[in-house]
């Protein structure tokens, strides 16, 4: 960023611009992702309930799901979430309210296969999150395994397989 | 003096002379006339007839050269030429002496200014002197070179001159248009060392005695900026520089955020930067903990 570009980020936070992202941010981050899938699976609820309704009203009760439906549905629904975001916008809601952004080698947006590489591994090893606070770079197990770094990025519509600053990682 | 000069002289008194003594006077006269004629009648015959006597004896033959009577009367007329020049000589010398106090004698003795003024018609004079080729005559460059002017100015009472100049007569009868016309300002402005004249002017009197606010009231503002070429001084000017550095000032992404709040609200801003800090927070108690070194030093100032 040059000495006079127009920036919307604040002055306060501009220095953290492009660097990696600590625990506290990803997982305020991921908690509003997490609201965000139980908001869509409610949503899929009600409206699989409204749909029965609507087909037989009379005989209209609430449907009791399993515990391994509910939770391949949640699977699948934060699996194409997280890799749809991130492919696409490269940060999912979580990350657009945090100003994170998730970005491969060179600081492009990521593929949709390691997308979904990274959305299952996120999925399924949540607690590889923790490894960012012991990391120097600040990278989750996620992280050093595919490749990627979450940084600080709060311009609201970075350019499209753009480029940012960021900090070179210190592992690999 | 053109008066004193067209004055008639006065008419000099001629004696009047009796008509009996005017008659003899005539008959005298013509008696002399008439005895003169006939004594020429008579001396040319008489020559006619005794001019060859005459020549014989003035040249004798018989005579030697040296003895005739021509060559004795050349003789003597050669000597009494010598003592004639001799004489002439001497009444030069001795009227040389006189006349001048002859002359002294006369003059002391006679009213020429009278004289002159009664027997001299000095307009006539005046009339037959041609006084142009008189001055073209005079060389003035030679007779101006042998004045002393530094002399003459110095007995010229100055004062007494400039007391007696009437200057508002002189310049109101000036056609100061004319000599204006005349005059090439050109050349003068050319010759003008404006810098010299410039370096002499105090400037810092001049702007006091001028009245800013009036002049500024006068002026027509619109008519000066619609006579400047804002294009070219627009060309001039680092826009780019400029507007960055008002952006530095103003804070302009902030004013942004305040007037639409299209990215971040102050809550989230709020959060935002709180997460940050207890990132920060975290990574220094771990590097602590783990006796590591500070790590992300590039970020420039820290967790604020």
């Amino acid at each position: 960023m040059s000495e006079h570009d127009i920036s919307p980020v604040p002055r306060e936070a501009r220095p953290y611009q492009g660097t990696p992202a600590g625990i506290v941010t990803r997982l305020i981050a991921n908690t509003i992702d997490v609201a965000v899938v139980v908001a869509v699976l409610g949503a899929g609820y009600l409206g699989w309930s409204a749909l029965l309704f609507l087909i037989d009203p009379r005989g209209f009760s609430f449907p009791e799901l399993s515990l391994l439906f509910s939770l391949t549905a949640a699977t699948v629904v934060a699996m194409v979430y997280l890799s749809g975001s991130w492919w696409l916008a490269a940060r999912t809601y979580g990350g657009h309210v945090m100003g994170l952004r998730v970005h491969g080698r060179r600081g492009r947006r990521l593929g949709p296969l390691r997308s979904l590489a990274r959305a299952a591994f996120c999925v399924f090893f949540p607690i590889g999150l923790v490894w960012c606070v012991v990391s120097p770079a600040r990278r989750s197990v996620q992280d050093v395994v595919l490749w990627t770094t979450v940084v600080y990025d709060w311009r609201p519509r970075p350019d499209d397989g753009d480029v940012v600053g960021v900090t070179p990682p210190a592992e690999h | 003096m053109a008066s004193e000069l067209a004055r008639r002289p006065r008419a000099v008194p001629v004696p009047r002379v009796r008509p009996e003594t005017q008659l003899a006077i005539d008959a005298a006269v013509g008696v002399a006339g008439a005895a003169v004629a006939a004594t020429v009648a008579l001396g040319r015959a008489g020559a006619r007839v005794v001019a060859p006597v005459a020549r014989v004896l003035w040249q004798p033959p018989v005579l030697p050269r040296g003895l005739q009577p021509r060559s004795v009367v050349h003789a003597a007329a050669r000597a009494g030429r010598a003592e004639r020049l001799l004489l002439s000589r001497r009444l030069a010398i001795l009227l040389d002496a006189w006349t001048p106090l002859v002359a002294e004698a006369l003059v002391s003795r006679l009213d020429l200014t009278r004289l002159v003024d009664d027997h001299v018609d000095l307009d006539a004079l005046v009339a037959t002197v041609d006084l142009d080729r008189a001055v073209a005559m005079v060389d003035l460059d030679a007779a101006v070179a042998r004045v002393d002017v530094d002399a003459v100015v110095r007995r010229v009472a100055l004062e007494a001159i400039i007391e007696r100049i009437d200057v508002d007569a002189i310049v109101a009868s000036v056609d100061l248009d004319a000599v204006v016309d005349r005059i090439d300002l050109d050349d003068i402005a050319g010759r003008l060392d404006v810098d010299a004249v410039v370096a002499r002017v105090d400037i810092g009197a001049v702007v006091d005695r001028i009245d800013l606010d009036d002049i500024a009231t006068r002026l027509d503002v619109d008519a000066v900026v619609a006579r400047v070429d804002l294009d070219a001084i627009l060309d001039r000017l680092d826009l780019a520089e400029i507007v960055g550095e008002v952006l530095d000032e103003i804070d302009l992404p902030a004013i942004i955020r305040d007037s639409t709040g299209s990215m971040a609200s102050e809550t989230v801003r709020g959060v935002r930067m709180t997460g940050i800090s207890a990132d920060d927070a975290i990574s220094r108690a771990v590097d602590r903990a783990l006796f590591r070194r500070r790590r992300h030093a590039d970020r420039g100032g820290g967790a604020p």
